[in-house]
């Protein structure tokens, strides 16, 4: 794919060669939208109004990496679709207790009927790192989402959220901080074999 | 340990200390378990954020012209189509009004008289409409508005063509009224030619959009 002559084409108004460039980059833009939203359906639209917005945006596009460019665009899609949640809020999927208050602890997403071992697969962990993302503040968790999911470097999250580069470091760290309390609840459960993998990847 | 400490560790983590920071950072973590620690968790926060699996699109999300508000491309006669429809469309209204305001200039005249005949009083009207039609005709003891009016002018007849000349339009009892030319009107065959050629270029107009609109929805 000859991405600068897509890019070209599609800024004099060519939606096919945009199109290319949708097909070559919509699994990264849904998955980021994903991670940041929680929701797949709610994932789907901000991505597709990633994509719309870029379209009407890309003679805007000057350079540099289209992918963090594509980023920028898909995580302010995400914060529009936040501020709409916020405006009009739905019930959280969190179980009450028995005074009626909202459940704080991921303990909730296990099991009972299951083996620890059986408790943690794929399934469940992502779904339990998935809750623990979704407790980080907006700005913290597109960081995470950028930096540890997409893989991009300092200088390019701090392009995609438009921070300075002590800022991105800073909730970088913070928010990691933030999951490992957050995943404390789940470490213990963790099988040894999935830890041993953690730590050798890492 | 400070909230310092752990911003440098997680920026070690990733390859992006200073290479002052990095060995004084080494230097650190070899003799402060406490530091490792830290290092351990952040890392193993990394790992386990790092274990999510890539989800997959659940559909394309490929553009249409539509869905980025972009107008189909209509063929090059369509401005000429537009032109012609309105401008059409002007001259139908243009000679509409004028032989409107031809007509209503010609009955002018005649509506004044009527209204003279009636007493130039509405609050008199009923009392007129309830005069016997015999006692209508002029009489010398009482004289009609028309009258009064054809005292102005010469007296074509005496007597009894007092009768017959009250029944006649003013235009005919006034020499000059009936020698004015009369009135411009732009003839009806025109009007009808103008209406076709809008309602033809507009309805032209909404097929050429459908077509266009069909063919880039199929796009």
């Amino acid at each position: 794919m000859n991405e600068p002559a897509l890019i070209q084409d599609a800024q004099r108004g060519n939606l096919d060669a945009f199109n290319t460039l949708v097909l070559h980059y919509q699994d990264m833009v849904f998955n980021t939208a994903l991670r940041i939203l929680g929701d797949s359906d709610k994932a789907a639209d901000a991505s597709q109004e990633a994509f719309i917005s870029a379209f009407r945006a890309i003679h805007s596009y000057r350079g540099g990496s289209f992918k963090a460019w594509l980023l920028r665009t898909v995580t302010n899609a995400c914060y529009d679709e936040l501020r709409r949640q916020k405006r009009r809020p739905t019930t959280p999927l969190e179980p009450e207790t028995d005074d009626g208050d909202e459940m704080d602890s991921p303990r909730w997403l296990a099991d009972n009927s299951m083996n620890p071992e059986q408790q943690f697969e794929a399934n469940e962990l992502e779904h339990a790192i998935q809750h623990c993302l979704d407790a980080l503040p907006t700005d913290f968790r597109a960081v995470v989402v950028m930096a540890d999911i997409e893989g991009l470097d300092y200088t390019e999250v701090a392009s995609v959220v438009r921070s300075p580069l002590g800022t991105i470091k800073s909730r970088l760290a913070r928010a990691r901080l933030r999951l490992r309390e957050c995943l404390q609840d789940f470490w213990e459960l963790l099988p040894a074999a999935f830890r041993l993998n953690i730590e050798t990847s890492a | 340990m400070n909230f310092k400490d752990v911003e440098l560790l997680s920026a070690y983590l990733d390859g992006q200390t200073s290479p002052s920071d990095l060995s004084r950072l080494e230097t650190r973590l070899a003799s402060d378990p406490e530091l490792a620690a830290t290092l351990q968790a952040l890392r193993e926060s990394r790992g386990l954020i790092r274990q999510l699996p890539k989800r997959r699109a659940p559909r394309n999300f490929t553009l249409t012209y539509a869905m980025v508000g972009k107008k189909p491309p209509l063929p090059r006669s369509y401005p000429f189509f537009k032109f012609a429809t309105g401008f059409a469309a002007f001259l139908f209204l243009f000679s509409f009004a004028v032989n409107r305001t031809s007509q209503l200039a010609a009955s002018a005249p005649q509506a004044a008289y009527g209204i003279g005949g009636g007493g130039g009083d509405a609050a008199e009207a009923p009392m007129l409409e309830s005069v016997p039609a015999e006692a209508q005709a002029p009489s010398e003891a009482e004289p009609t508005m028309e009258m009064v009016f054809d005292a102005a002018t010469p007296e074509p007849a005496a007597g009894g063509d007092t009768a017959r000349t009250a029944n006649e339009p003013p235009a005919a009892k006034n020499p000059e009224a009936a020698t004015a030319p009369a009135p411009f009107q732009i003839p009806p065959a025109w009007m009808i030619v103008f209406a076709a050629i809008a309602l033809l270029g507009a309805a032209s107009m909404f097929i050429v959009q459908r077509l266009a609109a069909q063919k880039w929805r199929g796009k």
